[in-house]
């Protein structure tokens, strides 16, 4: 994963999240309490939290999967319910955690769907839209099993096609729900740089769910922690990395250790 | 107040109560008298014929009931029901074949020959699907197929010889009318020892909720597990025909209605679903006894049922926001055909110029009239050809229509059960194409046309009225079509057993025996055909995304609402265009899109235009062979084609290595 990934076709990348008193709730059981945030470009901002606190279903609002049960979303001015779903699929893309299992078609084919928002139900697959499938396959290092279908690879590979996919669509802004779960060490390193290029090199916005808080250190410029659907914390590495806001988030004591080259350190449960 | 399944369970239950109650209430007395000596007929009736039959409606729908919740639960797809199996087709057919050929046989008891025939019907299905472990796609398919085929070769004995099969009729439909205590007494022993193995099965069946592969790492044999259940089903269902007939509805409709009701676990689903089952039967017998009275022995209860089920299923569908469809059947993984690997246009040429060969046999190759297979003479060409064209056209168009109908239905709603045949669409053609016939008599061809391009627009109008609060999520849309589909059914197959003698021209309408084409028509229907084929081409890109699961789809800017309203509508436009041309009952918009499946295309716009020309060549070889293998006599195209596509499917499926 050498090359640069690609600029996006539009002209400012910059836009971003505006939150006010965003709150979900199903069957009368809060999920999300009343949550006020902005999320902008150009860096990768990283949601924490232990189990059930509540990342994945605010990815999910503002992916508009969902919508919140109250609270006013917007996304470059203009309210996130406003938007027609193309235009929105060019600005967002959404990686579920769970994505579709059981499918035949090959990985190419997968990554050329990600096209979709750019060409439409009739436009034609243009030489741009092949140079961009191919490329996004490149710098996922997926081309190898590109013409294999997507039932026969394994789940760290499938994870990669779901990412080159992402890629594909060319969106400024990417929402990921632990995309590295199922990759090893060396595939999640070069994922994450992957995704915090694409942040700084060519101003996207990155919203990533992380379980692990040493990449999270490694790779977030800022990070959201929550606990129990609230919001305790909301400040840069430097500033999360410390056995305070680690409390705060994950309720266990942790010591930093200083690393040789990531400034932010490393977080050990005592 | 209980919640949930709880409360339908009780609400339908002191509704029963209070029904039996007041039809029961002047009666009773009569039991508490001294029985007096001599003839008292009143005092038999309720002690021989009201009793038994009251109680026998309890059992047939618990049974019926437990044997769907079990097949649901087992095959992972909330559309199985015992019918799907051909259970039911299985022993209709030993029926009809032994009244015909061997009428010595019933010496031992009409409940045995049709227990043979489900049973051998029921081998067959496992038999098919046991290279596949018991897949449930394996096993649906197989048991839709035989279903298919037992059910085909049925009708067309029915149709030859109906004089001495007019009884099936009233079999077919599930008359609850009994003379003694006797068969009750049978069905409770046989259904009493089934008790025990269905409970021993209860708590693993409730592991495969956690998916396959984690069933699996419990310790669980999935593939036994599957055909233990679906035998004991298959048992429960077959008991039951048996005794009584068909009563098709219930098996499919209770296990619905509990989920819809909130049941989660399956343990509570499968008792509230023999709960609901028995309660459901009973309410509509009592109602059925109600309002027929002495002729109610001629009414079907089993026909009616989904008069009263149907409603109830209509009503909550648009009320409940349970997820429906559990963990996906994997669709079989299709990797092993040379074909699989070309992604080219290759396989659409060759199953093209199939069609073109079989079109022209089918143009010239008959029977003359001493019955000897000949070549259609130059001599013959101008007198003959004008009357054979618009008829191999029709079919040809049918055909197309029925197989990309059926594809795009499969791949909306993601599956591999779903046809137009069940979407209740036919149905709605067939429904008002029966008033048509009901109301004028001898309806002009035209007439029929838009009487069943109306009755579909009407049953698409009410789907998708229904389904619009979820979203037109398309499990919701199938199960309002298969309600839709019953209630016509219902009121079609109360039509057909009162013995009104519209019923067997009717019947000959549904198998496709009424295939009659004029050249105008045909043109019409072509230009269709061409019309509906480019619309459904134009939307083949939604059709690839929607692999990708809802979510991806609506991540990549798909508008899900607007693009199922659209596709539905082109399903329902399609069919409506092809009933009146070839009858509701072809399956061929079921088998041409399975095959193309199993011949491993996966590319939407190849496997679309293959599933089209699939079913146009089953279709034009279905009506020739229709026409010309028991020449002087026409078979009925529909049923034909089940004959001629179901035996391919079957090979496919057998050549599927696991």
């Amino acid at each position: 994963m050498t090359a640069q990934a690609a600029t996006p076709d539009r002209a400012s990348a910059e836009k971003g999240f505006v939150l006010e008193d965003v709150r979900f709730a199903v069957d009368g059981a809060t999920i999300l309490h009343p949550l006020s945030a902005r999320i902008g470009g150009g860096q990768v901002l990283g949601l924490v939290g232990a189990n059930g606190s509540g990342k994945s279903t605010l990815l999910r609002i503002l992916a508009r999967q969902t919508a919140p049960s109250s609270g006013r979303v917007s996304f470059g001015g203009r309210a996130l319910a406003d938007w027609g779903a193309r235009d929105l699929a060019r600005e967002i893309a959404y990686l579920p955690q769970y994505p579709q299992t059981g499918i035949g078609l090959t990985a190419r084919e997968v990554v050329a769907l990600g096209r979709y928002p750019w060409h439409g139900p009739f436009g034609r697959f243009t030489a741009n839209d092949a140079a961009r499938t191919d490329e996004a396959l490149r710098v996922t290092e997926t081309t190898d099993f590109a013409d294999r279908t997507l039932d026969t690879l394994s789940g760290g590979e499938r994870q990669r096609v779901w990412l080159a996919m992402l890629v594909a669509q060319d969106a400024g802004c990417l929402l990921l729900d632990e995309p590295t779960s199922a990759l090893d060490i060396s595939h999640q390193i070069e994922v994450l740089s992957l995704i915090r290029r694409l942040a700084h090199e060519s101003g996207r916005c990155i919203v990533i769910v992380l379980h692990d808080v040493n990449m999270a250190s490694r790779f977030c410029d800022r990070v959201m922690g929550l606990r129990g659907g609230r919001l305790v914390v909301s400040e840069g590495i430097h500033d999360f990395m410390t056995p305070q806001s680690l409390r705060t988030v994950y309720g266990l004591d942790m010591q930093i250790l200083p690393h040789a080259t990531h400034p932010a350190g490393v977080a050990i449960p005592n | 107040m209980p919640r949930g399944a709880g409360r339908l369970v009780l609400v339908m239950g002191l509704l029963a109560l209070a029904l039996g109650a007041y039809f029961l209430a002047p009666r009773l007395p009569l039991l508490m008298q001294p029985p007096t000596e001599g003839y008292d007929p009143a005092r038999m009736v309720l002690v021989y014929a009201t009793l038994p039959r009251l109680v026998m409606a309890v059992l047939c729908g618990a049974a019926l009931g437990a044997s769907g919740a079990l097949l649901q639960q087992a095959l992972r797809n909330p559309l199985a029901s015992p019918t799907t199996l051909g259970i039911d087709a299985g022993a209709r057919l030993a029926l009809g074949a032994v009244t015909l050929f061997y009428p010595a046989l019933f010496g031992w008891g009409r409940d045995v020959v049709a227990l043979a025939g489900s049973g051998v019907a029921a081998a067959l299905v496992f038999g098919l699907s046991r290279r596949q472990d018991f897949s449930p796609v394996a096993l649906i398919l197989s048991g839709l197929l035989v279903s298919l085929y037992c059910g085909a070769l049925a009708a067309a004995l029915t149709l030859v010889e109906s004089r001495y099969l007019a009884s099936l009729f009233v079999w077919g439909s599930g008359s609850l009318s009994q003379q003694s205590w006797t068969p009750t007494f049978d069905l409770a022993i046989r259904l009493a020892v089934l008790v025990v193995p269905i409970a021993l099965l209860a708590r693993p069946l409730s592991l495969l909720d956690l998916g396959e592969d984690a069933a699996r790492g419990l310790g669980l044999n999935v593939a036994y597990l599957r055909l233990g259940a679906v035998a004991l089903a298959v048992l429960l269902a077959a008991f039951t025909a048996s005794s009584v007939g068909v009563i098709g509805f219930v098996g499919l409709v209770a296990p619905i209605l509990v989920r819809l009701a909130g049941a989660r676990s399956f343990g509570r689903s499968l008792a509230a679903a023999t709960a609901v089952g028995a309660l459901l039967l009973l309410l509509t017998d009592l109602l059925v006894q109600m309002a027929a009275g002495l002729s109610a022995d001629f009414l079907p209860t089993g026909a009616v049922t989904a008069l009263l089920g149907s409603p109830i299923l209509l009503w909550l569908l648009p009320r409940v926001t349970v997820r429906l469809r559990k963990e996906a059947a994997a669709m079989p993984a299709m990797r092993s055909y040379a074909l699989a690997m070309r992604r080219g246009v290759l396989p659409v040429f060759i199953i093209g110029a199939l069609l073109i060969v079989l079109t022209l046999i089918a143009l010239a190759v008959e029977r003359a009239p001493n019955a000897e297979w000949q070549l259609l003479s130059a001599a013959d060409v101008s007198h003959i050809l004008p009357f054979r064209w618009p008829r191999v056209l029709a079919a040809v168009g049918a055909g197309l229509l029925l197989g990309s109908a059926g594809f795009l239905l499969q791949r909306l709603t993601g599956n591999e059960m779903a046809s137009p045949e069940i979407l209740g669409v036919s149905s709605g053609a067939t429904f008002a194409m029966a008033v048509a016939l009901f109301v004028s008599g001898v309806p002009s061809l035209a007439t029929v046309t838009a009487s069943a391009a109306l009755g579909a627009a009407l049953v698409l109008g009410l789907i998708l009225f229904l389904s619009r609060r979820s979203g037109f999520q398309p499990e919701r849309m199938l199960l309002a079509g298969i309600a839709l589909s019953a209630l016509l059914d219902a009121v079609i197959g109360v039509l057909s057993a009162a013995g009104d003698p519209r019923a067997l021209q009717l019947l000959s309408w549904l198998t496709g025996a009424g295939f009659a084409a004029e050249p105008m028509s045909t043109l019409v229907s072509l230009a269709l055909v061409a019309l509906g084929i480019i619309a459904a081409l134009c939307l083949v890109r939604w059709l690839d995304i929607f692999q990708l699961g809802a979510v991806t789809a609506q991540e990549l800017g798909v508008p899900l609402g607007l693009a199922r309203v659209l596709l539905l509508a082109l399903v329902a436009g399609t069919t409506a265009v092809a009933t009146p041309l070839v009858g509701p009952l072809t399956f061929v918009g079921f088998i041409a899109p399975n095959l193309v499946r199993l011949l491993g295309l996966r590319h939407s716009g190849t496997a679309l235009l293959s599933s089209a020309l699939t079913g146009a060549a089953i279709l034009v070889t279905a009506d020739w062979v229709a026409r010309t293998v028991a020449f002087p006599f026409q078979l009925p195209t529909g049923l034909v084609a089940s004959l001629v596509g179901a035996p391919l499917l079957l090979w496919l499926l057998q050549r599927r290595p696991a």
